[in-house]
This record gives C-alpha cells, structure tokens and sequence, in this order.
C-alpha cells in the first residue's frame, strides 16, 4: 500500500497517470461485454437503437405510416387537441407478440385495436411499465384471421413535439420476455443498486457532518450525493408522480453536484480558491438556467428542439471542464503529497472523467456512433463514490481517534492544573497563615520591645542606683530571656542557625569575662534542619540552661557546645570538664530541660562525672528518605 | 573634663538616661557633654555643642532619631554615632546605619561592653550583631542580582559593592563570631576586622546620601548652600 506522506517520485507519477488513463479504459472494456445489445435480433425493431428522434411532422422510420385518417373512428382521443397517427403494420403471423419500449420520451399514446396501451406524458397513465413487454394477440378472436389487425398505431400529441421513440420492439413473446428479464436487471437494477450504495453513502457522511459540524467536506460530499443521485435517479424512475418536463428539469439542475464536488475537493485539501469557487458556481447556474428556459421552450415549440439539444451539450461540455478543472485539483494535491489516500482520489476522479466523455459523446453526438444502450456514470459512480467515501470515514476515524486522544491528554493537563492549583491553594493558604504569624510575632515582639523590654531595662537602670547585685542579675537574667524570646519569635530569624548565631554573639560576650573558654561547634548541615519556632526557642532554652549551669557550677574552664547531625536526628550536646552537676542542681535544672526535650519531642540525657559533664539533647527530623520526592 | 571624650546622649526614657549619663560619666576618660529626651531638644542641643560621639535612641516621643543621624552624619561625618538599642530591633539599627551611625549600643549593656563600643567606633571600627550581618549580606546579594555597569566608577567608598574580605567578615559575623574569632579565623588583625565592618557600614550608608544631604537641609543641619 502507499501511504508515504513525501512528494512523488517520477516512477509514482508515471503510475498514476498510467492508473489515471487505464482505469476508464478498462471500466469501458467491461461495460462493452455487459452492455451487450437485445438478444432480440435486430428485425424486431420498429425503431432503431441506440437512436432518438423527435417526429413531430414526419414518420419515424420507413416502417410507419402517417394514418392521415381518424383512426380508429370515434377514438380521438379525450384530448381536446388535434392528434397525428402513425401506423406501423405488424408481419401477418399466428404467433402471439410482444410490444415493448425501452425508451420513450413524453407524449405518445400507443393503440392496438381500438385499445390504449401504452401512454406516456401528461395524459400518462399506468398502462405500461417500461421494459416490461405488452402481449399483443395479433389474431383477430372472432375472424381467427390476423389480417387488418396486425397493425399499431401511434398517436403523437401536437402539443409536445419533441417526442422521441426508441428501442421499440415487437418480437415473438418468449424471446421478449427472455430479453426483457436481462435487460431489467442490467439496466435497472443494477443502476437501482447504484443508487441505493449513493444515498447510503450520502447518508452516513450526513450523519458525519452533523456530528462534525467544523468539516465542512463532509458537508459538500453530502450534499454532492444528493444532487448526484438525483441526476442518477431520472434516468431509472419512470414513474414518477410528478411532471415529466419538470422532472428533466430537476435532472438538469441536478448536474450541479460537480459544483458541489469542487467545494468538496477544495475543502478535502483545505485548498483555498474561492474566487474560482465563486466563477464555476455562477457559470454553472447561468448553463442550468439557460438550459432549462430553452428545455422549457422546446417543449412547446419544436423550433427550439435543437437549440435545446446544443445547450445541453454545451452544459454538458461545461459541466465536463469543471470535472477536468477537479481532476486538476487531485493532482495537485497529489503532487504536493503522495500518499494512498491522494492516489486512489485521483484514480477516481480519472474513472468520472474519462466515462464523463464516452456519456457526453454518447448523448450528445451519437453520429459517432459509440457503441452501448445507456449512460455508463450510473455504473461507474460506484467506483469514485467508494474511494470518496472510504477515505472520508478514514479521515472521519482518524480525526475521531485523534479528538479522543486530545481529550484525554485534555483531561490529564486538567488533571495536572487542578493538582498544581490545589498545592497552590494549601502553598498560599500556607503563605497566609505565615504572614498572619509573622504579622502576630511582630506586634508581639513590639510590644514587649516598646513595652516590657523597655520597662525591664528601666527598673535595671534604677536598680544600678542601690547597690542590690542579685536584683541586678535577676534582672539582666529576665532581659535576657526575653531577648530569647523575641529573638525565636523574631520574622526574620528564620532559622536553628540564626538562633544560635544570635545566642553565641550575645552569650559569647558575656562568658568571655567568666574566663570560660566557650567553644562552638555549630554543624553547617545540623543548623539548616528546619524546626517548627517552639523547638528553636526549646533548644535555645536547654542550651541557656546547660550554659548557665555549667558557668555557675561546675567549676571547670572549658565549655563545648556542639551541635550536629545524625541520620534521622539533631543532636545537641553541652559539654564541660568540671566536677559534674550538683545533685541539687540536676533535680530541678535537669527536670526543665527533659520537659523542654519532650515538649518538642525529643530527649535529654546527662552524663556527671567528676571529670565533668555532658548534657545531650536529641531531637528526631524528617529524613531525606521518608520524603517522596 | 577637658580632653576627656565629650559624649551627647539622646535617650527619652528619664531613668534609662540618667542610668547611662551615670555610667558614662562612671567610666574614666568619658564625660557626657549634653543629653535629650527629646528630638527637638537634640536638635537644638546639638547646635550648642562639638560632641566627639552620639549616642541616639531611635524611638524619642516626638519623632523617629534617623533624620538626625542623618542630618548629622551628612554635616559632621567625622562624629560617630552609635544606636542605642533594646533588642529585636536590628530593621531599625540598620535603618539607623543606613542613614549614617556607626554601631549600636544595647541599653543593658554591662559598663565594660559599652566603653568598648564607643573606643571601637572612635578607633575606625564599628560593632556588628550576627542578625545586621546577615541583612547586610542579603541586601548585597539583592545588589549583587542588579548588578552596575561595569565601568561605573568606585568612589571615595562610595561604591556599594563590597569586597570579598568585607564579605568574609560579614559571614563570620553572621555566624555569632567575635571580632576575635574573625580575625584567627581570615588571619588578620583584630582592628582590621573592624575596619571592614566600618566599610561595610559606610557604603551602607553612602547609598542614602543624597537623600541624607536633602533631610539635613530639612532639619536646618545644614544651610542650602552647603
């Protein structure tokens, strides 16, 4: 199969157009061994195949008479118009005969023994069904004698003078009844069938344009199937409850399904040429329009039968260079890209314009005399309307495939939005509750700068007047608590880092007159664990209170506060070389630190020996690991 | 005193004043020259005297102290000014150093790191507290994003961008490190230490310069014409 979306090479061009030309060919060639002429032997024919002619004034063929009389007498007709006759005398023979038409255009009336059998046009009545055979009893019941009866006349009606006739056989019953069995399938069955594939077809891609309203080839085919169907139809429906004339002219105005296929191709390609669009429609209707007027005229006046005949070769010939102007666009677009689905289109368009000609020069030019009894584009039809419709339910299913992919990969970025919008929601919703925080840390921060701080450092300055050391120290104690706290409540001090940064540089300066050697060891990746502001302030305490204690009771030198980090904790670890903490001293300091440890969930642990002491905090954290990411 | 260090002191709170002008006047070669509760009373108290320091509360009833040290700093830029601070305050005191000061001192600070503070800033150097470390940094990083065109030029220290060693010093500080600790930690001197930190402060304060000279013209520091 080719389905390579790439420009042609010179070996696929030369296969289409080989495809292009053969495929008419070899439809044609077919339709030759169906089409096959009546098995009915030629000396049946009262009126030559394959032949129409109007015979207004004249008779039809050698073999009719012009019946100058009133025959039969008193059997004029109800028609309140003069009627011309024509006798046609029958062989004298005994064996019954079968009379029948294969075509007849309007207005003729057909007698045999004083009996209508047949009536065509406006006096139509159901007398007669087309290719289906009239029995004629050529023997007089009375006399056994088939002498002056083995004669039919038939009545032209002067208002309608381009009356044709053809086909016309009377032949020994079994051979017409044979005859006509085959030719009914041929001829109008099988163009029934046609038909039925077409409106089916016509149907579904309906049904696809009002699923899919944003393409509009899907439409324009439609709508093609429709008109294309008509024109199809007025050969095949002979009864139709309708006027005959008006009938034609539906046929006419039906050719325009080639303007509708042009609409078509261009939206097929998504071609843009609607200024040719615009010409070949208004050119088309003008024809129609003309034809049909001229077809209107000729009906009442013979002298316009033949300008009649050449508008409507012209209109065919019109209708024919729209068909050659589609063909052009298939090829284009095939040119531009080679793939399955451009290929067999222009094969396609190749089999309606090559049987386009042969039907063209088979109705408009018959002294070329191309062989065949009908019109093959009723047949062919098939062959272009499969490939049209077969590739629009492709296109159909892959747009249909594609809209589905689009809507699920649709659902899933809906998906993702709502996802990414509901972290942002809790990410904002977050946001503000930091911001509330922050906003309530920062007045109260102010308020106990501006207020307590203030008032603290105040009764420390009046304090410095009496000579009280311990309410001094107490004092200082307090302002420096509460500098822990607004400094762990603080907006800005974000971190365990910053803390303890804050708590060294203010600590620090105090030690260093206690002739204390503080050493810090802060772990660069202990600092950074973020903490909920309670455990900051916790930790800080604990550190205060083992800083505190060691200072005052410990009697060593050497003080060593190390924070660090282990796996899946933060450890935190007061270390000084003095003589252990007093036993009253571990009580209470001891008991205010565990609290403070389990508080924030973690635990505290003192080692005392006379070497020294250490007091250790661990704190568990959230591991890499147990995050997902 | 006469050759003693003439301070002037602008403290509303009464007792917290009187603490200070004590332990001031406490400590040998200080001597507390005018004191204020008051902006309007430092203002015009100010024009009375030559101070060799300033120690400025930010918070006085009638105003906010920044445009006198600014005003200030713009007219006698060779007179230290040192914040008086509480705590948690650290926006403020840099505000404070933006505009011009030089340090800060903590209200409850024992005699001995408050003389300390005011050699320090008369000897060219400058206290620093890790939290004005850390928001210093982090505006030089936020200058840093915006960088000038390279071929602005750097003048009289007027450049707001600070050198690799003034960083450093900046980070030690950042970390709770005492000018000590700096100065083992980089290998340099104690005082240079603090020299840097004086830099830092002044390109800080530079930035606001021209807005500086506008607010001393506002305060009647400095005549337009200056």
């Amino acid at each position: 199969m080719i389905d390579r979306a790439e420009a042609p090479t010179r070996w696929q061009m030369t296969v289409a157009w080989l495809l292009f030309a053969l495929a008419p060919v070899v439809f044609l060639a077919m339709m030759y061994f169906l089409d096959q002429p009546y098995q009915v032997p030629d000396e049946y024919q009262v009126f030559p195949s394959a032949y129409q002619k109007s015979f207004a004034h004249e008779p039809p063929t050698a073999g009719w008479k012009p019946s100058t009389g009133v025959w039969p007498a008193g059997r004029s007709g109800d028609e309140p118009f003069t009627s011309i006759w024509y006798r046609y005398d029958l062989p004298k023979t005994e064996e019954d005969r079968a009379f029948y038409i294969v075509f007849a255009t309007a207005s003729l009336d057909i007698w045999h023994l004083g009996e209508r059998l047949y009536t065509s046009g406006p006096a139509k009545r159901p007398l007669y069904e087309d290719n289906k055979p009239i029995v004629l009893s050529l023997i007089d019941p009375q006399t056994g004698d088939a002498g002056e009866l083995a004669a039919v006349y038939v009545r032209m009606m002067r208002e309608y003078p381009s009356t044709s006739l053809s086909w016309v056989y009377i032949a020994p019953l079994q051979l017409a009844l044979r005859d006509s069995a085959e030719s009914t399938i041929f001829y109008r069955t099988l163009p029934l069938v046609m038909l039925g594939i077409m409106g089916a077809f016509g149907f579904l891609v309906a049904c696809m344009f009002l699923v899919r309203r944003d393409q509009p080839a899907h439409g324009w085919y439609a709508l093609m199937m429709l008109l294309w169907s008509i024109h199809t139809g007025h050969e095949l429906i002979a009864d139709i409850p309708f006027d005959r004339y008006l009938w034609a002219c539906v046929s006419y105005a039906s050719l325009t399904w080639l303007v509708a296929e042009l609409y078509f191709v261009n939206r097929f390609f998504d071609a843009r040429a609607p200024r040719l669009e615009r010409a070949v429609t208004l050119i088309s209707v003008s024809v129609v329009i003309a034809l049909v007027s001229l077809a209107s005229l000729a009906s009442r006046d013979v002298s316009f039968h033949d300008l009649e005949r050449t508008m409507r070769t012209v209109t065919n010939i019109w209708f024919g260079s729209v068909a050659l102007v589609i063909t052009a666009r298939y090829w284009i677009a095939l040119r531009q890209r080679f793939d399955f689905e451009r290929f067999s289109l222009f094969i396609a368009s190749g089999v309606v314009l090559g049987i386009g000609v042969r039907d063209l020069g088979y109705d408009s030019f018959p002294s070329v005399g191309l062989p065949g009894n009908t019109f093959y584009l009723q047949y062919a039809v098939l062959i272009p309307l499969s490939m049209f419709g077969v590739q629009l339910i492709r296109r159909f299913a892959r747009d249909s495939r594609m809209a589905e992919l689009r809507s699920s990969e649709l659902e899933r970025l809906a998906d993702e939005r709502a996802a990414a919008l509901e972290k942002t929601t809790q990410r904002l919703s977050e946001a503000e509750r930091r911001r509330v925080l922050a906003e309530e840390r920062a007045r109260l921060m102010r308020d106990m700068h501006d207020g307590l701080g203030g008032q603290l450092v105040q009764a420390l300055a009046l304090s410095e007047q009496g000579e009280d050391p311990d309410l001094q120290r107490s004092l200082r104690g307090a302002i420096d608590d509460l500098r822990l706290i607004v400094d762990s409540l603080s907006p800005t001090e974000d971190g365990l880092g910053d803390l303890l940064a804050s708590y060294r540089h203010r600590v620090g300066k105090l030690l260093r007159r206690t002739n204390f050697n503080v050493q810090w060891q802060f772990d660069e990746d202990a600092i950074d664990v973020p903490l909920p502001a309670n455990a900051n302030l916790s930790i800080l305490r604990i550190i205060q209170e083992a800083v505190t204690n060691a200072v005052r009771h410990s009697e060593g030198d050497t003080l060593r506060v190390h924070v660090s980090r282990g796996r899946d904790h933060l450890e935190v670890a007061i270390t000084d070389n003095g003589i252990g903490i007093p036993q009253d001293v571990s009580e209470r300091g001891l008991n205010n630190m565990r609290v403070r440890a389990i508080e924030i969930g973690g635990a505290l642990a003192a080692k005392s020996s006379d070497a020294g002491s250490t007091v250790r905090l661990l704190l568990p954290i959230a591991t890499d690991d147990a995050d997902p990411r | 005193m006469p050759g003693d260090i003439q301070i002037f002191v602008l403290e509303d709170d009464e007792q917290t004043r009187q603490s200070l002008v004590r332990r001031l006047n406490a400590e040998p070669g200080f001597s507390v020259c005018a004191s204020a509760g008051t902006l309007a009373e430092g203002v015009a108290a100010l024009k009375e005297t030559t101070p060799d320091v300033l120690l400025v509360d930010l918070q006085l009833p009638d105003g906010n102290a920044t445009h006198l040290i600014a005003a200030h700093s713009a007219s006698a830029p060779h007179v230290p000014v040192l914040v008086i601070s509480v705590f948690g305050d650290e926006q403020r005191v840099l505000g404070a150093i933006e505009a011009g000061a030089q340090g800060y001192l903590l209200k409850d600070d024992a005699g001995e790191d408050m003389t300390d503070a005011i050699h320090q800033v008369l000897a060219g150097e400058a206290p620093i507290s890790p939290a004005i470390a850390r928001h210093l940094i982090r505006r030089y990083q936020t200058e840093r994003a915006t960088p000038l065109p390279a071929s602005a030029p750097a003048t009289d220290g007027g450049d707001a961008i600070l050198s690799e060693r003034e960083l450093d010093v900046l980070r030690m500080a950042s970390k709770g490190l005492t000018y000590q600790e700096t100065a083992k930690m980089l290998d340099i001197s104690v005082n240079t230490v603090g020299t840097y930190t004086r830099r830092v402060y002044q390109k800080l304060a530079v930035t606001s310069r021209a807005q500086a000279l506008f607010e001393a013209r506002q305060l009647g520091l400095m005549s337009a014409d200056e």
